[in-house]
């Protein structure tokens, strides 16, 4: 995978993160109410990708060989990354933290992403996990003007309905 | 509050999965087989305690203050050790978990247990509970996910139809949509709404 684009077709499209990986899952079924609120979760996902990506891409260097795609390594740069940007965003509780940003640099350590790529696709990741975040708002918005049955209120329906929309992106997996 | 009712809190009143609705990422992620999620489960609790003790020794030392990023390295060293002995007895269980096992450090109850300044005792009775309440979670959706995908139960083939089996149920969005319609039976039975654990 050398192509910026191969990286952006697997990691929005192929792998996205929320919808066929299911990471991520605590911002969006808690931080989806609105789309304002899913903007901004989108931004701090998207800006500590990013950052753990950097991060991950100068640091590798320092480690001796064959620990740079080791998870210890990718997990504690990512969840510093992630702890720092949930301080900037002042969220009270881990929500970066638990999963997507970690998660994305796992994947990254797990398919041998390495170099200035994992930069490429930190952004690619952030990028398709943003998106599902605003459309998944974009749609619970509407649903607050449906009738939900009373079980189904809050977090099963938005769970469903995200389950729904990753059947269309399973069809660009198989 | 006794240690036995501490327990029980987790496992079912204040279920992770069911009632407080984290750890949802393993629980999409790895129980298209019911083993996956017992053993998924199991790990992480004994890793939640194991965790726990470290950061009870620890604190007199750290003072209380940066407890999340002292918790973090204390699950990253209990993981680590975790894998490194269960690699070599469930080596196919292990590799077949993949990125889910790392996971475990960044798992909400995980973090949210530890991020709890509580007694020594309370800690850990809260963390078994809520532990088993995990795994017993976990394995309940492992047996559904495993019964309409595969056609079968901890690896044993209970039907035989000549009816395919519904291979949805085994990938990750077949894995949402399982977890919503048991999250809305169990509001169902227990008469509550989703809406409360927001």
């Amino acid at each position: 995978m050398n192509n910026s684009l191969e990286i952006f077709r697997y990691a929005v499209v192929e792998n996205n993160l929320i919808l066929l990986q299911g990471l991520g899952l605590l911002a969006l079924t808690r931080l989806t109410k609105t789309t304002a609120e899913a903007s901004r979760v989108s931004l701090a996902i998207l800006g500590s990708m990013l950052t753990a990506g950097m991060a991950l891409w100068a640091l590798a260097a320092l480690v001796p060989s064959g620990y740079a795609l080791d998870w210890p390594f990718l997990l504690l740069i990512a969840g510093l990354s992630a702890l720092l940007w949930q301080r900037i965003f002042a969220y009270q509780q881990n929500y970066l933290l638990s999963s997507a940003v970690v998660g994305m640099a796992l994947i990254g350590g797990r398919d041998f992403i390495g170099g200035p790529q994992i930069v490429t696709f930190a952004f690619a990741a952030g990028l398709g996990v943003s998106l599902v975040l605003l459309v998944v708002a974009a749609i619970r918005e509407r649903l607050d003007l449906c009738p939900v049955p009373q079980p189904f209120r809050g977090i099963p329906i938005v769970l469903l309905t995200t389950g729904l929309l990753a059947l269309a992106l399973l069809g660009f997996k198989f | 509050m006794t240690s036995f009712k501490q327990i029980w809190q987790g496992i079912f009143p204040a279920n992770p999965v069911f009632r407080l609705m984290l750890g949802l990422v393993p629980a999409v992620g790895v129980t298209h087989l019911a083993w996956n999620g017992l053993f998924l489960g199991l790990t992480t609790t004994a890793v939640l305690v194991a965790a726990l003790l470290i950061l009870a020794v620890l604190s007199p030392v750290t003072g209380g203050r940066a407890r999340v990023v002292t918790g973090l390295a204390a699950l990253t060293v209990m993981t680590v050790i975790a894998q490194r002995v269960l690699v070599v007895s469930y080596p196919e269980t292990v590799v077949g978990l993949g990125i889910y096992f790392p996971l475990i450090v960044v798992n909400g109850f995980v973090l949210l247990t530890i991020s709890r300044e509580q007694p020594l005792g309370t800690s850990l009775f809260t963390g078994l509970g809520y532990g088993l309440g995990f795994t017993l979670a976990l394995t309940i959706l492992g047996v559904v996910r495993e019964f309409l995908g595969l056609g079968q139960v901890f690896g044993v083939p209970v039907v035989n139809w000549a009816l395919q089996p519904f291979a949805l149920a085994a990938t990750v969005p077949g894995g949402m949509i399982v977890l919503a319609l048991l999250m809305a039976a169990v509001n169902a039975v227990t008469k509550e709404s989703g809406e409360l654990n927001e």
